[in-house]
């Protein structure tokens, strides 16, 4: 194990989450040299809305771009930024009106020109385009504008404080395109990228794998010294049916999945895999309300459905025991911001019924409820369905495909409740600008309240982790104990490869997704 | 057109016809009584017993939340019963109609009425449903609609070759050369004598009903839960097939049961009603 | 013969401005803003950007306008891009009808490869054992949902002895044997219902032309049973056989959604169906625009193989 990884191994341990690697069998040599030269096959379930990082809207996206491009910022699991894995080797963020990035020298993009702050000033400026469409473009709206200073020094001025501002550039804004590359492609650009990353994109086959092959001259080290990456080639299969990637997973056709959750014990009992879990990779379950629409004004029913609902026996049935219930608020495990002592709902059909009493409504009542099909939504929502019939609610389901689905339930007002899930946002400003703020998209009711606006908004403008902790802790005092927005089931990710697969402990990045940067096959 | 006792009399002696109308009568009356037949709710979940194979509580065994698939089985009957008959009926409601007045009146008319027909059957019925489940929401009658709307183009153009076929036949000639109106040539002549292929088209495409919701069950549109049908009951277990291939083996079988006597019935139907039509599929080539 | 053959592709036009149009119409009756559908459920509302989505993609004119100009563009093979993915619409569908294609066409081969020596055999031995054997297991393969059917050869090939890949597909270019091992289940599960009707189709014309007069001739003659059969009758029989066949083509790529769906194919249908949910008006519209063409085209070449192999069938009058 080389230096780096056991730091990072040791600071996951440290935060009580993170990566964590169950081998089936013990025995790991103290020193696994690296193989250069290997070929990975991984299968994933979504297909690249766009490979450009910035146009994209599928949350699958950055499984690919992970890959092949680098962030001015990096983080690691925990979301705490890492310098030696970013473009930016260092910054300041102390003055509130500017950030400034200090960038590495020498780093070139796949095809030859330069990467420096003209680079960035580009890449920013066009995410601040209307006209690009850009996905990230509301988290960058505290960006007035973006200064070369110097060929490797980069000034944002901002409008107002940017506090999450490292977290942000460790996610898709981040992610640099080379300019003369854009320019030049102009929309084929989206599945052509050019970046600065370990691997470069091959080939795209639309609904088939994209391709990727080892950027010979990427900048990047292992803890030893050695170039990154090890690979020479390494395919991403898009493969939506996860029954299918189990599949081609044993006929040894791919190296590596994630694993769905009724196949993690035939997994974890197979000597000829090893598993990788990260815990609260996501929110699997949660209740989203519209705080303006009856009868979910009314906070006491609120209150009433979150406490009628048994996460356990969900867990039992649809996760085959392989997930948690939540304990804390949307920023789940592993995250900074994640405090289980936060007071919320659990279940407790007594609390729950007294509820429904205060709220005025003893007798139960009907309602409708958004939700969008899967192996795992359909039948947790037939599970909470029934859960609530308990305390005289009838739930009407309407189901919808995902993305219209949300568009409904967040723009079009089409029910009071929405049985959703959540990618995990560690970085609790994402959440609570989008979510909690009374402007924020996916607040579906837009209620106004000004406490939550001020918390949020001192949120937004510090920078200091340690004072940003009770602030976050406040939005959730509210959040959860008015059932605003309420997690019930954090997932688990599990991540399988056949024994021979080395790196599969560092697989995971602080968005659950995979970083196969590290990975490489052994032979023999 | 045989006298009716001596029909059913014939009817009976088939043994397929005596197969699919008893299969027949069982589904009508599970559809109609389930509430009655049903063992369990189709809601309770126990979640000791998850996804068991047949015991002495659970007949048919239980599903991933616990639920009774017998119970499930019986209840989703009624979908496929409604989805049948209303989508038939829609079916025989337009179709006809369209069939007759496409014969009758001919010319440009006939052109367009065809013409649509034509565009409607080269839609995969169940690229229909989808579009439709899109623009009107999921439900029962979307999928009704959908599946109806496949069937017109069938009913219309045997309605329509056997109008045309009876108008040559001297009575019709004469009928209208005295003067009855074309409605009542419609009504009195050419209908009662095309009911032969309309009452076997009509049976097959029950099963056809059944088949095609079951399908667009299994790929998530239509009815949705809690409602169980036998297609999203399918759906919801192939995820499942390694850990309990009952519930994929069961739902399949009932529809394939079903669908067996719609189209034996039909069978013997057109058997006992005009041999010559065994060449029903000629039929349908040479419109 | 000739003016038929124009007659017919004339007709092509109308039915396609039709299809096409309705579901041009359907699309933008799904309730929604279009724009915002596009942009997706995003974090961005801006109506800048909604406004510049409306300007390239011509929302905000009227309807027939918008399908004037869909229909203008996509004559001169510009489907436009996807609104989900943005790649080239003309580029999705083109990879996705390669495989359903092959789908296709190897679930017809097989279908015929099954069911017309089955329908054969059948009629040959009408009343016994290969005709009541065939004939019950014809009735019973067009009762069963194709899908399930699917699904129980997965149960029994895949999870239970483990001989064939049960998801998934592999190029032929890439590798052929492994494409086949592939595409054997589904496109088995596929044909299986077609097959049964071709094999009662070939049954019942096969019998048909051997009742016939001239046939009872030869035989009396003294032609060898099997010459009688293959040399005459089957001619003869072929001909509502091969357009039944004709007409299944359009069923099997009907079936090819489920099955595309349930062994994880990347194909035509699953391609629809995905961009329907997705609310993805223009892989939709082209996506139609394709499966139109390719139907209708497949019941012209059927009509007209019908019209060449039997003189007797008069189209002009």
């Amino acid at each position: 194990m080389t230096e780096l990884d056991r730091r990072t191994l040791l600071k996951g341990a440290a935060l009580g989450a993170g990566s964590t690697v169950l081998l089936a069998r013990h025995g790991r040599a103290a020193a696994d040299k690296p193989q250069y030269g290997g070929k990975l096959r991984v299968a994933y379930q979504l297909a690249p809305g766009a490979l450009d990082p910035i146009v994209g809207r599928s949350g699958g996206d950055a499984y690919y771009w992970r890959q092949f491009c680098d962030q001015l910022v990096d983080a690691d699991s925990s979301l705490k930024p890492r310098p030696e894995t970013s473009l930016a080797e260092s910054w300041d963020v102390s003055d509130p009106k500017s950030v400034t990035l200090r960038l590495r020298k020498g780093v070139k993009f796949h095809d030859g020109t330069a990467f420096n702050a003209e680079a960035v000033k580009f890449n920013i400026d066009r995410l601040l385009d209307p006209a690009t469409k850009a996905t990230p473009r509301a988290a960058f709206t505290s960006v007035e504008s973006v200064e070369a200073v110097d060929e490797h020094l980069v000034r944002f001025r901002l409008k107002r404080p940017w506090g999450s501002v490292l977290s942000t550039l460790a996610d898709r804004g981040g992610a640099m395109n080379s300019p003369a590359a854009v320019k030049a492609l102009g929309p084929d650009y989206a599945f052509r990228p050019v970046s600065t990353g370990p691997f470069k994109v091959a080939e795209f086959v639309s609904g088939s794998h994209v391709r990727f092959v080892r950027n010979e001259t990427y900048w990047g080290r292992d803890g030893d010294g050695n170039p990154l990456p090890y690979l020479d080639e390494l395919v991403m299969n898009i493969v939506p049916d996860p029954t299918v990637q189990v599949a081609a997973l044993k006929a040894g056709d791919v190296d590596l999945i994630y694993l769905p959750v009724r196949e993690v014990g035939n997994f974890l009992d197979n000597p000829k895999y090893n598993v990788n879990t990260f815990e609260g990779g996501g929110v699997s379950f949660l209740l989203s309300y519209n705080l303006a629409k009856p009868p979910m004004d009314n906070i006491n029913l609120r209150l009433a459905i979150a406490h009628a609902i048994n996460p356990e026996g969900i867990i039992k049935a649809v996760y085959f025991g392989r997930a948690l219930p939540a304990k804390g608020g949307m920023w789940p495990n592993g995250a900074w911001a994640y405090d289980p002592t936060v007071p919320r709902p659990s279940y407790n059909l007594a609390k729950a019924r007294d509820y429904m009493r205060l709220g005025g409504r003893p007798g139960g009542f009907e309602m409708d409820a958004v939700m969008w099909p899967s192996e795992l939504n359909t039948p947790t929502a037939e599970i909470v369905r029934a859960q609530l019939a308990a305390i005289g609610i009838k739930l009407n389901l309407k189901v919808f495909e995902v993305t219209v689905a949300t568009e409904k339930f967040y723009y079009g007002s089409e029910a009071p409740l929405f049985l959703t899930s959540w990618s995990r946002y560690p970085e609790p400003d994402w959440n609570a600008s989008l979510i909690y703020r009374s402007d924020g998209y996916y607040n579906a009711g837009k209620v106004k309240d000004a406490r939550l606006d001020a918390l949020i908004d001192e949120g937004a403008a510090t920078v200091d982790i340690e004072k940003r902790k009770p602030i976050y802790r406040k939005v959730d005092e509210i959040v959860l104990g008015e059932a605003q927005m309420v997690p019930m089931i954090y997932g688990i990710t599990y991540a399988a490869a056949p024994r021979n697969v080395m790196g599969l402990d560092q697989v995971f990045g602080w968005d659950a997704k995979m970083y196969l940067h590290r990975m490489w096959p052994r032979k023999g | 057109m045989p006298s009716a006792d001596t029909f059913l009399g014939q009817l009976l002696r088939s043994p397929r016809a005596l197969f699919g109308l008893a299969v027949l009568a069982v589904v009508v009356l599970c559809a109609i009584f389930a509430d009655a037949l049903m063992p369990y709710d189709t809601e309770e979940m126990d979640f000791d017993r998850l996804l068991e194979a047949t015991s002495a509580a659970h007949l048919l065994g239980t599903d991933q939340l616990g639920r009774d698939t017998l119970s499930r089985l019986i209840l989703g009957s009624q979908v496929a019963m409604q989805v049948s008959c209303g989508a038939v009926g829609i079916g025989v409601a337009i179709g006809i109609p369209l069939g007759l007045v496409s014969a009758m009146r001919g010319g440009w008319i006939d052109d367009i009425i065809m013409r649509v027909m034509d565009a409607i059957v080269v839609f995969p019925s169940l690229l229909v449903a989808v579009a439709l489940a899109a623009a009107l929401g999921n439900s029962l009658g979307t999928v009704i609609l959908a599946i109806g709307i496949a069937n017109v183009p069938w009913l219309a153009r045997i309605t329509r070759g056997q109008a045309l076929s009876l108008r040559e036949l001297d009575f019709v000639a004469a009928a209208e050369v005295a003067g009855t109106t074309r409605l009542r040539v419609m009504q009195r002549h050419i209908l009662p004598n095309s009911l032969a292929p309309l009452i076997v088209q009509t049976t097959l495409g029950m099963g056809y009903a059944v088949l095609t919701e079951a399908a667009l069950g299994f790929i998530g549109v239509g009815v949705q839960p809690p409602t169980p049908t036998w297609g999203t009951m399918l759906q919801q277990a192939f995820p499942l097939l390694e850990r309990q291939p009952m519930l994929s083996i069961v739902p399949g079988v009932a529809i394939f049961i079903l669908v067996l006597a719609f189209n034996l019935l039909g069978d013997a139907l057109r058997d006992l009603l005009d041999p010559r039509l065994r060449g029903l599929a000629s039929a349908r080539a040479a419109t | 013969m000739r003016r038929y053959i124009l007659r017919r592709l004339l007709q092509f036009v109308p039915s396609l401005l039709l299809i096409t149009f309705i579901v041009f119409a359907l699309m933008h009756a799904v309730p929604g803003d279009p724009a915002r559908m596009m942009l997706g459920a995003g974090e961005s509302l801006d109506e800048a950007q909604l406004a510049s989505i409306r300007r390239e993609y011509s929302l905000d004119k009227p309807l027939p306008v918008q399908y004037v100009l869909w229909l203008g563009r996509a004559v001169s093979g510009d489907l436009g891009r996807s609104t989900t993915t943005q790649r080239k619409v003309a580029d999705e569908i083109g990879l996705r009808a390669v495989v359903t294609f092959e789908l296709g066409l190897f679930a017809w081969l097989i279908s015929a490869a099954i069911s017309i020596p089955a329908g054969i055999a059948s009629a040959v031995y009408r009343g016994r054992a290969p005709d009541i054997v065939g004939t019950a297991l014809a009735v019973g393969a067009v009762a069963m949902p194709g899908f399930w059917f699917g699904i129980m050869l997965i149960l029994l090939f895949g999870v239970r002895l483990g001989w064939l890949p049960t998801q998934g597909y592999i190029a032929i270019a890439t590798d052929p044997l492994d494409a086949l091992r592939h595409m054997l289940l589904p496109a088995l599960a596929l044909g299986i219902t077609s097959a049964a009707l071709v094999m009662r189709q070939m049954r019942s014309a096969l019998l048909e032309v051997l009742a016939l007069d001239y046939i009872r001739t030869a035989r009396a003659k003294g032609l060898a049973q099997r010459a009688v059969v293959l040399g005459h009758a089957l001619r003869n029989a072929m001909l509502p056989v091969i357009t039944v066949m004709g007409l299944e083509i359009g069923r099997i790529f009907a079936g090819a959604v489920v099955i595309e769906t349930l062994f994880g194919i990347p194909g035509m249908g699953r391609l629809m169906v995905q961009a329907v949910f997705q609310r993805d008006f223009t892989v939709v519209q082209g996506g139609v625009l394709v499966m139109a063409i390719a139907v209708l085209a497949v019941n012209f070449v059927t009509d007209l193989l019908y019209a060449v192999l039997d003189p007797r069938i008069r189209y002009d009058a």
